[in-house]
């Protein structure tokens, strides 16, 4: 018997063991060390590090509009950067799991975007803002090729919106057609006998059947569209007049523009907070939803 | 009959109004091909058009002034590794945690699920600058988001 017990401590040792410990290496070790310098007055470089206690959270939620705006932004990036990869992602998918002959050509050019890194693409689509858009407005006279791209708030926020649904709803894509694969044909044919029209096989049989993949896409899309980064650094920079600066960018700028690296902390902790809220509440209300087979 | 012939005209207009929507996804790589030969004027003055002069010196400028082949082999190396180590380390990990439903296995898990909504900024504000400089080559924090994200999908996999 204890010898059996022991092979099974050998056992998780070895198999959950590495994981354990690079989790904690990476994770858990920075995680309580940020915490500790969000309580003091650091600034990334010099010896004399002050304690503040709770003087940097006061300081955030009594004076400090920047970072208010910054959530503002990011909240309302995040709703519609979600329900418009979310969307756009699943009726992809829907249409490419029909048997259409391109079908395998266009899977790859919706997966495409994925393939260039973040910064880079953010600096591609500056240019198609700035320059492509205007010669396309020249050539066509449409207005809307000639709004003042990335120039005004508004515009800045729908050209990070758009850049950042060219980019995920492709990946969403992928997850919703193998679930959608797996949706059993049976039960499809079966409704269909029944006289179910396409809608309400839609509605009643294939949407129920995938909410596991909706689960996954909704945490994945909330998660990086929260903690949107690069792509705010590449198109906006933040600008104009910090109108479009999400909350990464702004603990960023905070910490090592302004090098107030502990109230940078504490911003990113309380950042953290919101964000785990958010999407173990989405987790739950989406996992009730899940019906077995 | 009525309804096949239908049938085929829905998918023909599926099929086209797909593949629209593609080539509206593939118009940043036709603006990043057409630049990529033009001349640096060309680029200013007309940028969405077709190239007047080709020029293929470009390549060749940018491929000396990164230095490509360390480049390449940089990233080829961090590929290999984090994708082995990944693929090994997160398998075993949720095969155990598939197999053997312990409290501290799901304690785990959980965790290793919710550090995805961990900001990098967050999880690297507080070791030393120019460790956070190297944030933007995003090598750990994607490796350590991935193994939630993994063990996710394994975990879909394996029910």
């Amino acid at each position: 018997m204890s010898q059996r017990k022991s092979a099974q401590l050998l056992q998780q040792l070895v198999f959950v063991g590495p994981m354990a410990l690079f989790f904690v290496l990476i994770m858990v070790i920075p995680f309580l060390l940020g915490l500790y310098y969000s309580m003091t007055n650091w600034d990334g470089v010099s010896e004399n590090i002050r304690w503040l206690g709770l003087g940097n959270y006061v300081h955030i939620f009594r004076n400090d509009p920047d970072f208010r705006n910054a959530f503002w932004f990011t909240v309302r990036f995040t709703v519609c950067g979600v329900i418009l990869t979310n969307l756009i992602g699943f009726f992809l998918a829907y249409a490419l799991t029909k048997p259409l002959r391109t079908r395998n050509a266009l899977r790859t050019v919706f997966f495409m975007p994925n393939m260039i890194g973040g910064l880079l693409l953010g600096f591609i689509w500056q240019f198609i803002f700035v320059r492509g858009f205007s010669a396309v407005g020249e050539a066509t006279g449409l207005s809307f090729f000639k709004l003042p791209w990335l120039g005004d708030g508004p515009t800045a926020f729908w050209g990070t919106v758009i850049v950042f649904v060219w980019q995920y709803a492709g990946y969403l894509m992928v997850i919703y057609i193998s679930s959608l694969n797996n949706v059993p044909s049976a039960l499809i044919e079966s409704a269909q006998i029944d006289g179910a029209g396409r809608r309400q096989i839609l509605r009643h049989i294939v949407v129920p059947l995938i909410m596991p993949a909706v689960t996954v896409c909704l945490f994945l899309a909330i998660s990086w569209s929260f903690k949107v980064f690069e792509l705010n650094l590449a198109l906006t920079k933040g600008g104009p007049f910090k109108s479009t600066e999400s909350v990464a960018l702004d603990i960023y700028n905070e910490a090592f523009t302004n090098n107030r690296l502990g109230l940078g902390t504490a911003k990113a902790m309380i950042f953290f907070v919101v964000v785990a809220i958010i999407t173990s509440i989405q987790v739950r209300l989406t996992k009730k939803k899940e019906v077995e087979m | 009959m009525e309804k096949t012939s239908n049938y085929h005209l829905g998918t023909w207009v599926a099929e086209i109004l797909l593949i629209v929507i593609g080539l509206i996804f593939l118009v940043p790589f036709y603006f990043l091909l057409v630049n990529s030969i033009k001349s640096f004027g060309d680029i200013l003055a007309h940028s969405a058009s077709w190239p007047t002069t080709f020029r293929f010196e470009n390549y060749a400028n940018a491929w000396n002034k990164i230095n490509f082949p360390t480049a390449l082999g940089n990233s080829l190396i961090v590929t290999i590794v984090s994708n082995a180590l990944l693929l090994l380390i997160s398998s075993m990990a949720a095969y155990q945690m598939v197999r053997h439903d312990t409290p501290f296995n799901r304690f785990t898990c959980g965790s290793n699920g919710s550090s995805l909504s961990i900001d990098y900024v967050a999880a690297y504000g507080s070791v030393q600058r120019i460790e956070l400089k190297q944030q933007y080559t995003r090598t750990d924090p994607m490796l350590s988001g991935f193994w939630g994200a993994f063990i996710r999908f394994s975990f879909s996999w394996l029910y």
